[in-house]
C-alpha cells in the first residue's frame, strides 16, 4: 500500500501543486489549509507516514504545528519538512529548534522534493 | 511587483513621516499663535507647507483604498486563474501519461514485450515465409518426383511394345507348328494302319498349338491392358509434372513482399513507441518545470500581501491625522500600533528576498532595487535537511 503525506498550506494551488506531484509517485494525500485544520485531523485518526508544511498561515503556522505534532505520542517520530518562501537562517533554525526534519524554499522542484522525501521516509 | 512595493513604500513612508512633522508644527503653531501677533516669515512657510500637506492628504487619501482594492483583486484573480490552470493542466498531463501508457501497453502486446507467450509481430512473420518456402518446396518435389514417374512409365510401355512383337513371333509359330500338325494328319492318313500312331502325335501336336493360339491372345489381351492403363497413369502424371511453377513463385514472391512490408512497418511503429517513450521523459520535464513555475501564485500572492497591508496601516493613520489635526487629544494605541506595525515592517516578511531589497533602501541604494530584487528572488538554498 502507498504511504500517506498530509501536506498542509493556506494556498489552494501549492496544495494541488504538491499532492499532483505526490500523487504521480504513488503517495496517498491528505490535505490541511492551516496548522489548526492539520492538528484536528491527526487528532481524527490520521495516520501519515510524512507531513509537509508551509510556515505562513492562518490560525495556526508552520512553526506551532510542529510542535503540537512533536507532543503527539503517535507522531513524535513522523518526518516534517517545512515547504515555505522563507529561506532566511534563523527561520530554519527555528524550524529545527522544534523539531522539523527538513526545510525546502519555495518554489520546489518535484524531481528533488521526491528525493528528499525518499530520504526521509522511515 | 517589488519595484512597486518599494516606490509605494518609499513615497508612503515619507509622506507618513512628513505628516507627523507637520502635526507636531501645527500642534506648536496652534500653541504659540497668540503670543506672535506680527506675521512671522517662518510662520508663513509653515502655514504653506501645512497647506500643500492638507492638499497633498485630501489627494492620497481617496487613492489609497483603491490602491488596496485593486491589489486585493490581482491577488484574488490571479488566484482563481492560477486554481483553474492547474486543474486543466493535471487534467492534460493525466491524458498525457494515460496515452504514453498505452501505446506502450498495446505495442508491448504485439512484440511480446511483457513475456506472456503471446506471438509477436515477427515471429508471425517469420513463420509466414518460412510456411510458403515449405509449400513452394513441396511443390517442386512432387513435379519432380512426377517427371521421373513419367520416365520409368515410358519405359514400361516400350517393353509392352518389345512384348507384342514376342507374341506376334509366337503366334506365327503356333499358326506354322498346327499348319504342320495337319500336315502330319493328312500323311498319317495316307500310310493307313502303319500311320496310326503317327495321327495320334499330329492330333496332340494341333491341340497344344491351338493352347498356345489361346495363351498369346491372353497375353495380348494383358499386354493391351497393361499400355492402356500406363497411358492413362502417364498422362495424370505429365499434368503433375509439367504443372506450371509460376503462379507458385509469384504466390511466394508476394507473401514475402508482403511479409517484408509487415517487418518494415513493425520496425517503424518500434521506432515510434520509442519516441513516444523518449516524449514521455519530456513530459515528465515539462510537468515538473510547471509545477515550479505554477507555483508563483503562492510566492507572489504573499509579496503583494506585504504591499496592501502596509498600505492598509497607512490609510489608517492618515485618516487617523486627518480627524485629529483640529483636535489636542494625544494619539491613542491603536494608531501607535499602525505606526509600530510599519516601523516593524521587516518582520513580517517571509522572504529573504523581501529583507534583502528591505535592507538595500535603508541602506540609501534605492538605485537599481529591481535587478537588485530579481536577482534575491533567484537566490537561495532551496533544500536543508537537518
Ligand atoms: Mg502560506
Amino acid at each position: 500500500m502507498g504511504k500517506t503525506v498530509l501536506i498542509v498550506d493556506d494556498s489552494v494551488s501549492m496544495r494541488q501543486m504538491v499532492a499532483f506531484t505526490l500523487q504521480g509517485a504513488g503517495f496517498e494525500v491528505i490535505e490541511a489549509g492551516d496548522g489548526k485544520e492539520a492538528v484536528s485531523k491527526l487528532n481524527g485518526g490520521a495516520k501519515p507516514n510524512l507531513v509537509i508544511t508551509d510556515l505562513n498561515m492562518p490560525n495556526m503556522d508552520g512553526i506551532a504545528l510542529i510542535k503540537a505534532i512533536r507532543g503527539m505520542a503517535a507522531h513524535k517520530f513522523t518526518p516534517i519538512l517545512m515547504l515555505t518562501t522563507e529561506s532566511a537562517e534563523a527561520k530554519k533554525k527555528e524550524g529545527q529548534a522544534a523539531g522539523a526534519t527538513g526545510w525546502i524554499v519555495k518554489p520546489f522542484n518535484p524531481d528533488q522534493m521526491l528525493q528528499v522525501i525518499k530520504k526521509v521516509l522511515p | 511587483m517589488n519595484v512597486m512595493t518599494w516606490i509605494v513604500g518609499a513615497v508612503i513612508g515619507g509622506m507618513v513621516a512628513g505628516m507627523g512633522v507637520t502635526y507636531w508644527l501645527m500642534r506648536c503653531r496652534d500653541s504659540c499663535g497668540d503670543r506672535e501677533p506680527q506675521v512671522n516669515p517662518v510662520e508663513q512657510q509653515w502655514a504653506e507647507h501645512e497647506r500643500l500637506w492638507r492638499d497633498f492628504c485630501d489627494a492620497v487619501s481617496p487613492l489609497l483604498p483603491v490602491l488596496i482594492a485593486q491589489l486585493k483583486v490581482v491577488v484574488e484573480e490571479t488566484g482563481r486563474a492560477a486554481d483553474g490552470l492547474i486543474e486543466r493542466f493535471q487534467t492534460i498531463a493525466q491524458r498525457a501519461r494515460a496515452q504514453v501508457e498505452e501505446t506502450t501497453q498495446l505495442f508491448g502486446a504485439m512484440t511480446d514485450a511483457q513475456g506472456d507467450g503471446q506471438p509477436t509481430v515477427a515471429r508471425l512473420l517469420d513463420e509466414t515465409r518460412a510456411t510458403m518456402e515449405m509449400f513452394v518446396q513441396e511443390v517442386i518435389k512432387t513435379s519432380q518426383i512426377s517427371m521421373k514417374a513419367v520416365a520409368v512409365m515410358e519405359q514400361a510401355t516400350d517393353s509392352t511394345a518389345s512384348i507384342s512383337q514376342m507374341v506376334e513371333e509366337v503366334e506365327f509359330i503356333a499358326d506354322q507348328t498346327r499348319l504342320l500338325a495337319l500336315n502330319a494328319a493328312i500323311e498319317a492318313a495316307r500310310a493307313g494302319e502303319h500311320g496310326r500312331g503317327f495321327a495320334v502325335v499330329a492330333d496332340e501336336v494341333t491341340k497344344l498349338a491351338n493352347r498356345s493360339g489361346h495363351a498369346v491372345t491372353r497375353i495380348r489381351e494383358l499386354t493391351e491392358g497393361v499400355r492402356s492403363s500406363t497411358e492413362a497413369a502417364m498422362r495424370e502424371l505429365g499434368v503433375l509434372a509439367s504443372v506450371d511453377m509460376t503462379p507458385t513463385l509469384q504466390a511466394q514472391q508476394r507473401v514475402n513482399g508482403f511479409t517484408e512490408i509487415m517487418a518494415r512497418k513493425t520496425v517503424m511503429l518500434e521506432e515510434n513507441v520509442n519516441k513516444g517513450s523518449e516524449r514521455a521523459n519530456e513530459l515528465a520535464d515539462d510537468i515538473a518545470q510547471i509545477v515550479m513555475s505554477m507555483q508563483f501564485q503562492d510566492i507572489t500572492r504573499q509579496k503583494i500581501e506585504h504591499v496592501y497591508e502596509p498600505l492598509e496601516k497607512i490609510q489608517f493613520c492618515l485618516e487617523r491625522f486627518r480627524s485629529d489635526q483640529n483636535t489636542s487629544h494625544p494619539p491613542d494605541t491603536s494608531l501607535k500600533e499602525a505606526m509600530a506595525f510599519l516601523h516593524e515592517l521587516e518582520a513580517r516578511y517571509t522572504m529573504e528576498s523581501e529583507r534583502m531589497v528591505m535592507g538595500q533602501v535603508k541602506q540609501g541604494r534605492q538605485d537599481n532595487v529591481e535587478l537588485f530584487a530579481t536577482a534575491a528572488a533567484g537566490n537561495g538554498d532551496n533544500i536543508t535537511l537537518f
